[in-house]
């Protein structure tokens, strides 16, 4: 994006009916294949408690990719929300039962905007690279989680349980928040000042600091956000398991990163939508269901994921080869 | 603006209570410095944990660590290799350069660790493993519990309590080569295999040895298998999972849950009369002391047998009471 | 090795700025290359090194044409370059940058005590025995950086040695150093072709000394039958074209008073005044310190001593907010880096310094923005004229401009600073551009138009002030100068 040197270099295109093949065309695509495939090679696909834990299972992984989204839109990384959420959820899981529920789920979401905004203030205050950070951070905060307790904590408070296993209607209250901070989030992206400031700082950020906009005060919103969805994700996975773990999470910052990938955001930043990012998280919770229900081994689904995010790369290189 | 602020005010609070309320709590057990090899019955003795981050190996080291206090005249170095196995290889040799008169070693789901029992045997020092028997090497003894031996209890308990036979579940904890877990899946199988009317179904997922993974699994395999009647778990916290999985899925009075491991909650779902019917103790407290035990015996020039199985207890309904410290960390 | 281009015409995107160029060296002749900055000069340089292909043209080398496919087809020729801009690995040594990838080994391990002698005898050779091979290069100072890259380009013995500036940051000694290498060179039979604004140096150096002005060789001659004041004049040369809108001044009161402007190493004590409905260019050369001053003034850069002020007290501006809201607006020199957000719509990217003024509630006021995009797509005749939502790195190079430009009206500014708002930009799109700025002085804009374009600085202003080194040298009265006397002062002479 420097343009010093323009890529002069061609990359095969993949061309369907004529038109270079957009990678909102290709997920699409695959979501329903994936749904049709599974809805017509399993009994078990469309049963209400396999659609129930689609719903479910796409809320820890969901949240982190909305938040993992914003921070890479800005070109940055964020490796350290599996910690974050294992931080959160033991926090709130602890304080729940000496302090009200409230408070408590406040507490181990506020405790996630914290590290988000000290992982953002080192990248963009201190210009350190946002891989080391929040490398560095995922081990600290790996660490004060187990610092906090060694072991699992299960809240005695029975109300604490409801954030993870109430439903509205058909579908699980904690579907419905991860559904909320996309839509949310996604407007955010799309229509407010701040939203729109963090993706043209992936874009180019020397433009949007000679426009007179604040970068440092973006990016370290950006990881704030990401911090506060991760915090969010511990707190709704500890509810939902009943336990809080300090070991949880480990590796979560993987999937995030593999559904934003998925959604056809670049790791360079200013490019990605919610919209496309919640594509991905379909994507990578229904290979593993689809998986699941075949009775494939756990292998397969790695391997599986692994050759979907090559497939996407290389829509994208094609497509940008033709800018 | 300003509720941003008390935001970051509560939680800096939050913060800040709960960790003093954890630093009492927990000692912290990596010890003491200046190790010096003696001739006064004092000894010091290195511990090379593979991980503690679990909190059935961060039971083991702090039991080691008990039980050295008690002892009055021995003092531990313990470290933390985080789960890689060059690092414990590294962090045995950092003990023996600090003169350690022995090393007990709890290698978690280690295969072997060649590197580290062979620098310690060049160093000649004697060397206890707990928990984990390496298939290879040259080690002093080994006190652990046989894993297969649990799983075979849990099967022989779920075939009494299904004697019309029905579906079993497996959830395992993964990787494929954890022999641990292979072990108790071994034995569960010996027993419910041959029974008749039982048909087992192992989980094509792993559970990840967490609760949050138990309970994933076990939602899928409600959604592909409705009609179990029971549920194996490798260790207690993906029990714990699962059971939450089957509670949400109304299924709680259909699933019986066996385990391993007896982690307090599980034991206390026991004690409640849930369906969580029965686990395999395996005591970390127990183990982790008769280590500490053993290499002092073994420093003292006493003649101790080779390898000690430490039995594990069936927990059941009727006993768990025995079992369930309040106090206990693990 | 003679070597010679036969009608090189080359073309960017349909602009073409080589207009078929002749050229002819043979072995041990020095051929200096001049020309004013955009005369084509980088670009032939860069043909003759393989880095760009030309669009229609010969090459001949020994009487043997040759098609040079890369940089490294030219040096299998024998052809090296060392260029203006730094190439050395600043975290690798010395002795690693001269040798990179040719260590002498031994038992298959690379001899460090022989590397560090081979690249001290080559340094030795080449006259700059002063540098320590085992230096860090980016631990050298900017001069030595440049002997170093010199050194590197005779590693391979080439017979035709390209020299883009090589005595821009050379001074002194080093600069003796650097003829003594250049004659030895000659006599060695090494075909040298030399680049540079120098032409005190060019006139000593030369066998021949070739002129280059928009995009065409000028004139061929040698250093006897000439001298600089005809160079000038030649490099000048007059052009008649009526691109530019008649100028009469109604000068207003003072917008913009800079005092004692100063960062060092890069420009030192500048101080002019800019006034109400008036546009003021500031020519230099490249490297003499106008765009950094620009970024200074205006707050994206802090200055190291002087003062910004703006009527009413505002002024010292510590970021480009403070200095927008102050009523400033900055068209830097290089839009795909600092101007534009290329992977971004033409409206996001005229709307990005609005984005947090537009709004209604939290949101941004689409409908708004909307309109005022439209608004100054019609009004700076942006084509396609529905580019709005149409991705800004898709338009061509004159309408990008121009989206820049409508991104800072859009805040309505009450000073314009341009930093080369028409380089790369085609002649129709630059007719635009010239009256939008003269219609925006009507309205009572101060227009800082920085060019290192001759006839536009003459042309499209009503004074010119002249940097040469981080200084002012010059303010001249546009209807009352010449080219010749603006490039004077821009290189340091007063004619």
């Amino acid at each position: 994006m420097t343009g010093q040197l323009t890529n002069t270099r061609r990359y095969p295109r993949l061309v369907l009916g004529g038109r270079d093949l957009t990678v909102e065309v290709v997920f699409v695509t695959l979501v329903v294949l994936l749904v049709a495939v599974a809805a017509s090679t399993s009994d078990t696909f469309l049963t209400q408690t396999n659609l129930t834990n689609l719903l479910k299972q796409m809320v820890t992984t969901g949240l982190l990719a909305f938040g993992m989204l914003v921070v890479i839109l800005t070109g940055g990384i964020d490796l350290s929300v599996g910690s974050v959420v294992a931080f959160s959820g033991i926090l709130s899981a602890g304080l729940v039962s000496g302090l009200p529920l409230p408070v408590a789920i406040v507490a181990g979401l506020a405790a996630g905007i914290v590290f988000g905004l000290i992982n953002g203030t080192l990248v963009a205050r201190f210009g350190l690279a946002p891989f080391v950070v929040t490398l560095a951070a995922l081990t600290t905060i790996r660490g004060l989680a187990f610092v906090y307790s060694e072991v699992p904590i299960s809240p005695e408070n029975e109300s604490f349980l409801t954030l993870g296993s109430a439903m509205v209607g058909p579908i699980p209250l904690s579907t419905v928040i991860m559904l909320a901070v996309f839509l949310v989030g996604g407007v955010f992206l799309t229509r407010t000042p701040a939203g729109r400031s963090i993706v043209a700082i992936g874009g180019n950020a020397e433009t949007v600091r000679l426009a007179g906009i604040n970068v440092r005060k973006h990016v370290i919103l950006a990881y704030a956000i990401s911090g506060a969805c991760a915090g969010l994700a511990g707190v709704i996975l500890a509810s939902r398991v009943g336990i809080a773990q300090p070991s949880v999470g480990v590796a979560f910052e993987l999937d995030a990163i593999a559904a934003c990938v998925i959604g056809g955001a670049s790791l360079a930043g200013g490019r990605g939508s919610a919209k496309a990012t919640f594509g991905g998280v379909l994507v990578l919770v229904l290979i593993n269901n689809l998986l699941n229900l075949y009775g494939v081994q756990s292998f397969w689904q790695q391997v599986l994921k692994g050759l979907i995010i090559i497939a996407v790369i290389l829509v994208q290189r094609t497509n940008r080869a033709r800018t | 603006m300003n509720a941003k602020k008390l935001g970051i005010l509560l939680v800096a609070g939050a913060l800040a209570a709960g960790l003093n309320a954890c630093s009492s709590a927990s000692e912290a057990p990596t010890g003491t410095t200046g190790a010096t090899a003696s001739g006064d019955g004092s000894y010091t003795i290195g511990v090379a944990n593979f991980t503690l981050g679990g909190p059935y190996f961060s039971g083991m080291d702090k039991a080691i660590a008990a039980q050295a206090k008690k002892k009055g005249n021995v003092e531990i170095i313990s470290t933390d290799a985080n789960g890689d196995a060059a690092k414990l290889a590294s962090n045995v040799e950092d003990l023996l350069s600090k003169n350690v008169d022995a090393v007990i070693i709890s290698g978690g789901p280690l295969e072997s660790a060649p590197a580290a029992l062979n620098s310690i045997k060049t160093a000649g020092k004697p060397v206890v493993l707990v928990d984990r028997k390496f298939q290879t090497g040259e080690y002093t003894s080994w006190i652990g519990p046989d894993n297969k031996a649990i799983g075979v209890q849990d099967g022989q308990f779920l075939a009494e309590k299904l004697p019309d036979g029905g579906k079993v579940a497996i959830i395992k904890g993964g990787p494929a080569d954890n022999s641990i877990g292979l072990a108790r899946t071994d034995g569960v199988k010996s027993v419910l295999g041959s029974a008749k009317g039982i048909t087992l179904v192992e989980a094509p997922d792993f559970g990840n040895w967490g609760s949050d993974g138990g309970l994933t699994v076990m939602e899928s395999l409600l959604a592909t298998n409705p009609d179990l009647a029971a549920v194996f778990c490798e260790n207690d916290a993906m029990c714990l999972g699962a059971q939450r999985a089957i509670a949400d899925a109304g299924k709680a009075k259909q699933i019986i849950i066996a385990g391993v491991d007896g982690q307090a909650e599980a034991l206390k779902a026991i004690l409640d009369g849930t369906n969580y019917v029965v686990t395999g103790l395996n005591d970390a407290d127990i183990i982790g002391s008769l280590g500490l035990d053993r290499a002092v015996e073994i420093l003292g020039g006493a003649q101790v047998e080779k390898d000690t199985v430490v039995p594990s207890p069936q927990v059941t309904k009727d006993n768990a009471a025995k079992y369930l410290d309040p106090n206990g960390g693990f | 090795m003679s070597l010679e281009l036969r009608g090189v015409h080359k073309d960017f995107g349909g602009v073409e700025v080589l207009h078929g160029v002749d050229l002819a060296g043979r072995p041990g002749e020095v051929l200096a290359v001049v020309g004013a900055n955009g005369a084509g000069k980088s670009t032939l340089i860069k043909i003759l090194s393989g880095a760009l292909s030309m669009s229609a043209g010969e090459m001949w080398m020994d009487g043997e044409r040759v098609g040079l496919r890369s940089p490294h087809d030219a040096h299998a020729r024998g052809i090296r370059t060392v260029y203006q801009e730094l190439t050395l690995v600043a975290q690798l040594s010395v002795t690693e940058n001269l040798l990179m990838g040719n260590f002498p080994r031994r038992a298959g391990l690379i001899d460090w005590p022989a590397a560090h002698r081979r690249a001290g005898e080559l340094l030795e050779e080449a006259g700059f025995g002063a540098i320590d091979p085992r230096t860090l290069a980016g631990r050298l100072s900017v001069a030595r950086q440049q002997m170093v890259e010199i050194a590197k380009a005779l590693v391979s013995r080439p017979r035709v040695l390209i020299l883009d500036e090589p005595s821009a940051v050379l001074a002194g000694s080093d600069l003796d150093a650097l003829f003594a290498l250049i004659r030895r060179l000659q006599e060695q039979g090494v075909l040298i072709i030399y680049v540079s604004h120098r032409l005190a140096e060019v006139l000593d150096l030369a066998t021949s000394i070739v002129v280059i002005k928009d995009g065409r060789v000028i004139e061929t001659t040698e250093p006897a039958r000439t001298g600089e004041d005809e160079l000038i004049r030649l490099m000048a040369g007059r052009r008649l074209e009526q691109i530019y809108p008649g100028r009469r001044t109604e000068r207003g009161e003072a917008s913009l008073t800079v005092t004692g402007l100063t960062r060092e190493g890069e420009f030192e004590d500048v101080s002019f005044t800019l006034h109400a409905g008036e546009i003021v260019g500031l020519f230099g050369l490249v490297g003499s310190g106008r765009s950094e001053l620009a970024r200074c003034v205006f707050g994206a850069e802090p200055a190291g001593a002087g003062e910004v002020r703006l009527p009413g007290g505002a002024g010292d501006f510590r970021t480009p907010g403070e200095a927008i809201a102050a009523g400033l607006a900055l068209v830097t020199e290089d839009r795909k880096r600092s101007g534009l957000v290329l992977g971004m719509t033409v409206r996001d990217n005229i709307a990005l310094t609005t984005l947090h003024s537009t709004r209604r509630g939290p949101l941004i006021d689409a409908a708004r923005q909307r309109r005022d995009v439209t608004e100054m797509i019609d009004r700076l005749n942006i084509q396609p004229a529905h580019c709005a939502s149409m991705a800004v790195v898709n338009l061509s190079g004159g309408n990008q401009q121009k989206a820049v430009l409508a991104k800072w009206l859009l805040v309505g500014p009450r000073v314009l600073i341009l930093d080369e708002p028409t380089r790369g930009v085609d002649m129709a799109t630059r007719v635009d551009i010239y009256r939008m700025i003269d219609e925006l002085a009507r309205e009572g804009l101060s227009v800082l138009l920085i060019s290192s374009d001759l006839t536009e600085v003459l042309g499209a202003t009503d004074r010119v002030l002249v940097m040469n080194q981080g200084r002012i040298s010059g303010e001249l009265r546009s209807d009352q100068t010449t080219e010749d006397e603006i490039l004077a002062y821009s290189i340091g002479l007063t004619v």
